[in-house]
């Protein structure tokens, strides 16, 4: 079953990538002056820095969340095909520090190899009636092909990760595997920029295995022996933003992730989403004035 | 007859203290003349528009206010459409107000209603809070 799944995305990637490259065709036959060339290779350098404060309110099943001022870092640089993004909360998604290379762009395509933190690490040490539960789980960062398409005001991605590059992850992980597909859809009402968005994220069955799985070693009088397989978190998120000034910008958003039922039904998450300040699905709400650079 | 030096101090005294006191007097009503006096020229206000993203349209409720020194018939333009804006008769200042959509700097001026030259003119510019770096959308990449 986990060959055929990735199998199917290897051959969607493929397929993406053989449809962009016929479809931007034209655009290779036309002459182009190294003068042209050499400017449109600049143009895809630069980037952003945004930093914002203001309220969030979060709450999920691995934390006690948050409820109170924050701040949030967004931006995104690249130079010669190569980036850096750093994600953390407001209307972007909450991916936290990526670089990568940007070896491919079309009118409409951009293909990007990339790291992605496919999960962050986990550290449960609970005193049982029998003997300490005791898990102590590195994050798991991947690389892998990433394809973003833009038409019109709507936005789609896709990311296959493969490989696994924390050494101590990989040790444990057998095969590994991390694909996501986001789609997203901008409006606008006056000076208000609206954006709403879904996401899928698959993760193979040895990588939710890693994180809640609990072996017969690892099994106490309250949390047995587990098994998980592969699973998909939901996510879907819903934005506005409004300009202050050029600089200044009021943002606003909402953000809800379903966890797979694997995820859910572990022994360690049907503990952990009953303690207090917690919950069984992920959502966050913020309210925050940015400065974009 | 003979006036008394002193009488003589005294009248050059009062002379030179008017000769100040009007002089200063002059320079105060200048002063506040100029304070009150309306500004030449056309306005915008506000005088530039913010949108999100670069190549979204903005919108704009502007204030065009204009004075000349000369009273006639005067037309206010746009360069969004070749019809004037608004027509004064007889008069050397207006105001205007409407809202605007545009994603491009939008120039305002003023004619006479009859002629051809632009007598003043005014910029409104768009601006972007994210700017685009290149001519393709897809290197946004704000998703």
């Amino acid at each position: 079953m986990k060959k055929i799944i990735r199998q199917t995305l290897y051959s969607l990637c493929f397929g993406m990538m053989l449809v962009s490259l016929s479809a931007s065709a034209d655009n290779f036959e036309t002459e182009q002056t190294s003068e042209e060339s050499a400017e449109s290779e600049e143009n895809f350098n630069g980037g952003f820095l945004k930093i914002g404060l203001g309220y969030k309110f979060e709450e999920n099943p691995y934390n006690e969340g948050v409820n109170g001022v924050s701040l949030f870092v967004n931006g995104r640089y690249q130079w010669e095909g190569l980036f850096v993004e750093a994600f953390f909360g407001a209307n972007e998604r909450n991916e936290g520090l990526s670089i990568g290379y940007n070896f491919y762009n079309s009118e409409h395509w951009n293909f990007d190899i990339k790291t992605v933190m496919a999960h962050g690490n986990i550290y449960n040490e609970v005193y049982d009636v029998d003997k300490i539960f005791y898990q102590p789980l590195d994050s798991a960062t991947m690389i892998g092909l990433q394809a973003t398409g833009h038409y019109g005001q709507t936005t789609m991605q896709f990311l296959v990760a493969p490989y696994l590059i924390d050494a101590e992850v990989d040790d444990a992980v057998d095969n590994s595997l991390y694909a996501s597909a986001w789609l997203g859809h901008s409006w606008q009402i006056k000076n208000w920029s609206i954006h709403a968005s879904v996401g899928l994220e698959y993760r193979s069955s040895d990588i939710l295995d890693y994180y809640y799985g609990i072996s017969p070693e690892e099994a106490t009088a309250n949390f047995g022996q587990y098994q998980a397989s592969s699973g998909i978190d939901l996510t879907t998120q819903i934005s506005a933003s409004y300009p202050i000034s050029e600089d200044w910008l009021f943002e606003s958003y909402l953000r809800y992730t379903d966890l797979a039922d694997s995820i859910s039904d572990s022994p360690v998450m049907r503990v952990a989403k009953n303690e207090p300040n917690r919950a069984e699905a992920m959502t966050e709400v913020g309210v925050l004035i940015s400065y974009v650079f | 007859m003979k006036t008394s030096p002193l009488k003589q101090w005294k009248n050059i005294s009062v002379n030179l203290c008017c000769q100040i006191v009007l002089v200063l007097t002059g320079m105060l009503y200048s002063l506040s003349a100029a304070a009150t006096a309306p500004e030449i020229g056309l306005t915008l206000s506000p005088n530039q528009c913010v949108a999100v993203n670069q190549g979204m349209k903005c919108f704009v409720e502007i204030q065009v206010s204009w004075k000349i020194t000369k009273p006639d018939d005067y037309c206010l333009f746009s360069s969004q459409q070749d019809t004037p804006l608004q027509c004064w008769r007889n008069s050397n200042q207006g105001k205007f107000e409407q809202e605007f959509v545009s994603d491009k700097n939008i120039t305002f001026y003023l004619k006479q209603k009859y002629g051809d030259t632009q007598l003043m003119t005014n910029e409104l510019k768009i601006v972007w809070v994210y700017k685009k770096n290149s001519r393709s959308p897809s290197s946004w990449r704000m998703f």
